[in-house]
């Protein structure tokens, strides 16, 4: 059996859902990231219309601003956006059980056994686009190769709202045409060394003899080569754990009002921790993260004795590092939490008191529920529930 | 100062008291040995402040008085040295002489004045025990001392003497490991004691296989003395929870299983755990049982063996390092498990003839979903 494997990746994805919740931004320039007063914070997503005035992802808003001062800039919701992922997620749960969720937005599918089921390639991308599209109206590209390298190469090279096969045997030949940055693994520094060596497509570098890859690059260079060349033996990896989970946030103005930003903490360890708590997992290490005025960052982090999942573990945990933060007599520009080292289905239960660590657990199970059915926001700690109803972030983190 | 010494005979006794010892202490006469001579014999001394050991050692004193010296530096001069008579003296302005036939050494050291007074014990009545029977019962529970100093009151061994019975009870707040003895205790003296880890640990390596020994427990301090030595220490003041509470009574699953074979198969389940995933799952069906580890990222193992077990089927996973560290210290061929579900403590002990448990383990189970 050949092996095929399929990307899939969303087009504009938070652009692309904001689109279809309010029509009325659709076909404009829309920055998701922060809204125009939030100056400070990066862009998350920009729409193809905002790419167009030369837009990216994770440039300052500021610069989005200047680039592109008629586009529509929101903070955008990521609840929406999983909501969506999870939708596209059951679907490619229906063309094969291996199914690699590399973001929110991207996803590998082992589809060498759902061949005969669709009637191919061809059939199985169809199915995808057309289903995708029924149940959310989001479009997104699809690639089809025999590995996980060139069919990721393939995405990125179809977009937007593309499909690319792959044949068995031509991987080589599909790359070769294609910019030496669009392989993956190279980076700006590995590009600028290989631009010396006349390298200017993926083609040029897998023709290089080895010796002067070796001579350039060392041991690296067999591995440069072998991505050129289309090669990769990775596998699917269906139970991918994440290694970390975390939230921070830019404030609008640089603060020094240390109860505020212990709210907007709180408010961040409970996002966290509802989303460590969704996946099964439970966290070893809970990592403080402070940016002061200077733009000098720091963390701070505490491993706990048993893994946790429960609120009031990493709440204590954050409070001993708060005096360590706020040490630095400097305004806070960013203040954010991670979680980190994680287990599943390793609690190692107490001889004694383990009745109050129960019950914390069912309490947050229930609340789990609720917020499930009714948001995150609906149910929330004191501390964070200070801070107001919905909370408003200039700069919520979007990506995991 | 000064005495005549077999070297050997000095060298014991230094390697008996040295380990108490701190080497970055921030009291640098913490690390050195006192030695004071008096009668045809000298005591050597040791202590953290916590706890302190002596050793006695007979030998010519030519000269009475003490002296301290840098315990490592004493024990590395005197593992270098040939085997013959030694002479210390104790010189002007702190300077120890140390001479081996034509051997001369200057040690520079500090005043016996600003060594710690020894700790006195008040006047309590010794309880006297056989130093076997002492180092057995340490040795079958002391693994399990809590090793967080943030839950200070579990840091040492439980001692509890109760008409005519001494319990030992060790716990970290996982797993529990408790003895029991009647034998030649004595009834008539109650009193429930936890002493440190530390000197359990230091009491397990020197207690030997015959005489007795004198324990003598107090308020606030305890003292052992055996041989020629004697430790004594604080005791931890704080209460320890209440073990008998947690000693699982209804329990209705029971198994019994060939103690070296389940201590093998747990080992070589163990390899296949890491740090982050260190949990085997046990299985129990009728005659057999299963034990199976499946870790991310690096993989899964399975393994079945034959158990003597009549009861419904149970599934429970707990931590592969606790199993090892109670098996090891069961002696009898075969181990009795008594279970009841996936979320209770599971007891290991030795299957006894006799229906009494001296000795038994609680391990809190790995929740599995």
């Amino acid at each position: 059996m050949q092996r095929r494997i399929l990307h899939i990746d969303m087009d504009a994805f938070f652009a692309s859902v904001e689109q279809v919740r309010d029509p009325r931004l659709a076909g404009k320039p829309l920055i998701v990231g922060g809204a125009p007063e939030d100056r400070r914070g990066v862009v998350s997503t920009a729409s193809y219309e905002a790419r167009k005035y030369g837009v990216h992802s994770a440039m300052s808003l500021t610069e989005a601003h200047r680039l592109c001062p008629h586009g529509i800039f929101i903070r955008g919701n990521f609840e929406f956006y999983r909501e969506a992922s999870k939708k596209v997620h059951a679907i490619l749960g229906r063309v094969s059980p291996l199914v690699q969720m590399a973001s929110i937005d991207e996803a590998y599918v082992e589809v060498s056994g759902s061949q005969r089921l669709f009637g191919g390639d061809d059939g199985i991308a169809a199915f995808i686009k057309s289903e995708v599209f029924r149940q959310t109206s989001l479009p997104c590209t699809v690639a089809i190769a025999p590995n996980k390298l060139v069919a990721k190469v393939g995405s990125d090279a179809a977009k937007p709202d593309g499909y690319v096969r792959v044949a068995e045997g031509s991987e080589a030949l599909f790359l070769a045409p294609l910019p030496i940055a669009k392989l993956p693994g190279a980076g700006p520094k590995t590009c600028e060394a290989l631009e010396l060596l006349g390298v200017r497509t993926i083609g040029d570098l897998a023709a290089l003899p080895i010796s002067r890859l070796l001579a350039a690059f060392g041991p690296m260079g067999y591995a440069l080569r072998r991505t050129a060349q289309g090669v990769s033996t990775s596998a699917v990896e269906t139970e991918h754990i994440p290694k970390s989970i975390g939230r921070e946030t830019t404030f609008p103005k640089d603060l020094l009002d240390w109860k505020h930003i212990e709210r907007v903490l709180h408010y961040l360890a409970e996002k966290s921790l509802y989303a460590l708590r969704e996946e099964g997992m439970e966290a070893q290490r809970v990592t403080l993260k402070v940016r002061y005025a200077d733009f000098s960052t720091y963390t701070f982090a505490r491993t706990l004795e048993q893994p946790t999942a429960l609120d009031s573990d990493v709440f204590a945990a954050l409070h001993e590092l708060l005096p360590r933060g706020r040490e630095r007599p400097m305004r806070v520009r960013l203040i954010g939490v991670s979680l980190s080292q994680f287990t599943h289905n390793q609690h190692q239960l107490p001889l004694f008191c383990g009745q109050l660590t129960a019950k914390w657990e069912r309490v947050l199970e229930s609340v789990d529920r609720v917020r499930g059915k009714h948001g995150f926001e609906c149910l929330r700690s004191c501390q964070s529930m200070a801070l107001g109803r919905d909370v408003k972030l200039a700069t919520p983190a979007l990506s995991r | 100062m000064k005495i005549i010494i077999p070297k050997q005979d000095l060298l014991d006794a230094v390697n008996k008291v040295k380990s108490v010892v701190s080497a970055k202490s921030a009291l640098p006469i913490l690390s050195h040995i006192l030695i004071e001579a008096e009668k045809g014999c000298i005591r050597l001394f040791t202590t953290d402040l916590k706890v302190s050991l002596e050793c006695s050692v007979d030998c010519e004193v030519k000269k009475s008085g003490s002296l301290t010296v840098s315990s490592q530096r004493l024990a590395s001069i005197l593992s270098e040295l040939p085997d013959a008579d030694i002479t210390i003296e104790l010189g002007e302005s702190n300077v120890i002489r140390i001479e081996c036939g034509k051997i001369h050494t200057r040690l520079f050291s500090m005043s016996p004045d600003e060594f710690p007074p020894a700790r006195q014990l008040e006047d309590v009545e010794p309880i006297v025990l056989p130093q076997k029977l002492l180092r057995e019962i340490f040795d079958k529970t002391s693994f399990a001392i809590c090793t967080d100093q943030a839950r200070y009151n579990l840091t040492g061994l439980l001692v509890e003497l109760k008409n005519g019975v001494l319990t030992a009870v060790a716990t970290d707040g996982r797993r529990m490991s408790l003895y029991k003895e009647s034998e030649g205790i004595i009834d008539g003296v109650n009193l429930k004691v936890i002493i440190p880890g530390k000197l359990i640990q230091e009491l397990t390596r020197l207690l030997g296989d015959e005489g007795d020994v004198n324990v003598y427990l107090g308020e606030n301090q305890a003292a052992f003395q055996f041989d020629a030595l004697r430790l004594t220490t604080a005791l931890i003041e704080g209460s320890f929870p209440n073990y008998e509470m947690v000693v699982p009574q209804k329990h209705d699953k029971q198994a019994k299983v060939s103690t070296a074979k389940f201590m093998e198969a747990v080992r070589r389940t163990r390899t296949m755990t890491n740090e982050k995933f260190n949990s085997v799952r046990f299985k129990l069906e009728s005659g057999m049982a299963k034990l199976s580890v499946v870790t991310p990222e690096v993989g899964e193992y399975e393994e079945e063996f034959p158990v003597d077990y009549k009861g419904d089927p149970i599934e429970i996973a707990f931590n592969p390092d606790f199993l090892l560290d109670i098996l090891k210290h069961i002696d009898t061929e075969t181990c009795c498990l008594v279970l009841k579900d996936a979320m209770s403590p599971g007891i290991v002990k030795p299957a006894a003839e006799s229906g009494v448990d001296k000795y038994i383990n609680v391990v809190m189970p790995i929740r599995i979903s």
